[in-house]
């Protein structure tokens, strides 16, 4: 990568040549993928047009590059529909943060992506770029397949459980939830003020490094050392992990070791084991009483058994109950802090690979300790099993982000 | 803090006297969207109406505007009936309702022209309610020039330049995101201590409800009946984490659950469920 950006622009250089290439490919994958709620052919022309009329000093650091968005985060004049029939004419007037300084930078929205219902229930029709008899994961489905059928370079997706982590590496993408408050999330749909994460799915390290250097370049100084320590992290979780996923992290530790890093192993205190879920689930639900309690009074009828279920829980979580789980949540977080130091986590990200459609959307087990625990988390695909994309997943203490990028870079395309 | 309005303040009581609507059409038999309710709201009362939708709140404030004539029953505002829409009943809708060829200030004081009001005095009051909402320096702008939270301040800016004796909110917040909702919520609760406008306010949110409203009142599924008539006794400002602030919403709630379940999707859902 170079310092003046990315170039993933058509051969001739045009973006609007690089929109055709997109729409063509579209049309002919979606029929089957259904990653999308919408793209509009004209608006995204019209756009392509107006880049590439920009003269090139005036040209920003994302030029030309396709993003999809995932219909949880504002989009000016899209319908942004929370993948619930609540919500389905939603339609923003302004772009969401995120949404609005990469499109600043140059970056198209080729579209908008499915997410199940308010990212957390309902599956959508999405299917898996490698085999569309199984699932993409959830919630950010449509991002995720997106970028592994090849179709965008990258897409915003959102993380509250596991719904960023999981579909990347189901379908072989880059995924990235960052530390907890590193990204402006103005104009996104809430679930948990106390656990949301907005984050990318990428094609590739330099792309998802370019944009994540426009969204938190706080955080994106590169760590001192080359490569971190690693810690490779037994799986904690009730899920069961199957073979192959636990295979991929032991040659993902063999490919590290061989780059001089130290290796050593890691086990979860069983205390943050044990409550991890329960801590998580009272902090959401109480959330998503807080922010949806007023559609299930608008739209009952509207809503699947389980949203219900989360806001009528969550409305009789008490304050005390939720103050309680939050200084939960601070303790494991600084507990996590202390143990991994200045080194990097590895693991699976999933308990395996995609699992047919009609066996659910997959475990959340493997990425939920990080969300709750606001850790930064990545995942990178590394191997395949059966065809299917398996993942390495790499959580860095709070604030050290780019020494877990820095582990993704290095595992990446050597799988 | 007394809830009796000052004598020189234009405010009025509502009285509901039997008001039931049904809505007949050519194509299907009559649809009951409101029973006959009795409903007596005294000057200067935040009254909040909650209830699933189709219940008939919306209907009810349709016809305390004048917008449709109830089937049965009389409303009085004061001691005068409805019969018409009135500029003294001022309304604030969910979708502003501005009028896109004017200004912010002329939006305002659109109303006070009606009323006769000259020139410099509709300027003059206009500004003054722009200044109430925080718009006083956007008062030239034009309405697509606003965001929608600052539509809805110029909505609620407008129906108080009048001066009415009543005041009717459908779900004025629903569309807005949480951050301009609390400030509006703030603004509103601020002007109505000011003035003691008799307020009747249609919203989905219970904690909305609880937060704004003297007391607030809980309609059945279709048709409409008031199932809960409860005076919410907490001092301003509320605080929404607070334990009588819960407990109030949580005796809405279980009133409010009870006609939700009738309105559940049969069929009920299907599906995968992830996040």
């Amino acid at each position: 990568m170079t310092d003046g950006g990315i170039t993933a622009i058509a051969a001739d250089g045009s973006c609007l040549a690089a929109v055709e290439d997109f729409l063509g490919r579209a049309g002919r994958a979606e029929p089957t993928l259904r990653a999308f709620t919408e793209i509009r052919p004209d608006r995204l022309r019209a756009d392509a047009h107006a880049l590439d009329a920009l003269p090139t000093p005036k040209r920003g650091p994302l030029h030309g590059i396709l993003l999809a968005v995932k219909e949880v985060f504002d989009v000016a004049g899209y319908v942004c529909g929370w993948g619930t029939p609540i919500h389905a004419g939603r339609q923003p007037s302004q772009d969401a943060a995120m949404v609005a300084k990469l499109r600043a930078a140059g970056a198209l929205v080729a579209g908008i992506t499915v997410s199940t219902e308010y990212a957390l229930s309902l599956a959508g029709p999405t299917t898996n770029p490698f085999d569309s008899t199984r699932t993409p994961g959830a919630s950010s489905q449509g991002s995720a397949a997106a970028v592994g059928a090849g179709l965008v370079p990258a897409a915003l997706g959102s993380q509250t459980i596991g719904s960023i982590i999981r579909p990347a590496a189901y379908c072989g993408c880059i995924g990235v939830k960052l530390s907890w408050g590193a990204i402006d999330a103005a104009g996104s749909m809430p679930l948990s003020d106390a656990i949301d994460h907005p984050g990318i799915i990428a094609a590739d390290p330099d792309i998802a490094a370019a944009i994540l250097k426009l969204l938190a370049p706080q955080l994106m100084t590169p760590p001192a050392v080359k490569l971190p320590n690693i810690l490779v992290l037994e799986p904690w979780h009730e899920a069961e992990t199957a073979p192959e996923a636990l295979a991929a992290v032991e040659r993902a530790t063999r490919v590290l070791a061989e780059a001089g890093t130290s290796i050593q192993r890691m086990r979860m205190p069983d205390w943050i084991a044990t409550k991890e879920e329960r801590v998580l689930d009272t902090i959401l639900a109480f959330g998503v009483a807080k922010h949806h309690g007023e559609d299930y009074v608008r739209s009952t009828a509207h809503m699947s058994d389980r949203l219900r279920d989360y806001v009528v829980r969550g409305r009789a979580v008490s304050q005390a109950a939720y103050d309680d789980a939050i200084n939960e949540q601070d303790r494991i977080r600084q507990t996590l802090n202390a143990e991994i130091g200045d080194g990097v986590a590895i693991m699976p990200p999933t308990t395996g690979i995609a699992p047919k459609l009609d066996a659910g959307t997959g475990s959340r087990a493997p990425q939920r300790l990080w969300t709750l625990a606001g850790l930064p988390a990545m995942t990178v695909p590394f191997g395949r099993h059966l065809g299917m994309p398996l993942g390495v997943q790499a959580v860095a203490r709070h604030g050290q982000d780019a020494r877990a990028l820095a582990v993704i870079g290095a595992l990446y395309g050597k799988g | 803090m007394s809830n009796a309005p000052e004598a020189d303040l234009n405010t009025k009581s509502i009285s509901i006297r039997n008001i039931g609507v049904t809505f007949k059409s050519e194509a299907s038999d009559a649809v009951e969207a409101l029973c006959p309710i009795d409903l007596e709201i005294p000057a200067g009362e935040f009254v909040a109406l909650v209830g699933p939708s189709g219940c008939g709140k919306s209907t009810l404030l349709n016809v305390l505007a004048g917008f449709i004539p109830p089937s049965v029953g009389t409303a009085l505002v004061g001691d005068d009936k409805i019969s018409k829409p009135d500029i003294d009943h001022g309304m604030v809708f969910q979708d502003y309702a501005l009028f896109p060829w004017l200004n912010v200030l002329d939006n305002v004081a659109f109303g006070l022209e009606r009323q006769g009001v000259g020139r410099d005095e509709r300027e003059a009051r206009a500004l003054e309610n722009l200044d109430l909402v925080g718009l006083k320096d956007f008062a030239g702008k034009r309405v697509h020039e606003l965001s929608g939270g600052m539509k809805q301040r110029v909505a609620i800016a407008r129906v108080f330049a009048t001066d009415p004796s009543i005041i009717l909110m459908d779900e004025p917040f629903g569309a807005l995101d949480a951050l301009t909702r609390r400030f509006l919520q703030h603004q509103l609760l601020a002007i109505w201590q000011r003035n003691r406008k008799t307020v009747v306010f249609v919203t989905h949110s219970v904690q909305e409800a609880v937060y704004l409203a003297s007391r607030a009142i809980v309609m059945t599924a279709r048709p409409g009946r008031i199932k809960l008539d409860q005076k919410i006794e907490l001092a301003h400002p509320r605080d929404f984490s607070a334990a009588d602030f819960r407990a109030y919403e949580k005796l809405i709630y279980d009133q409010l659950d009870e006609e939700l379940a009738k309105t559940f999707n049969l069929e009920g859902s299907g599906g995968t469920f992830r996040d």
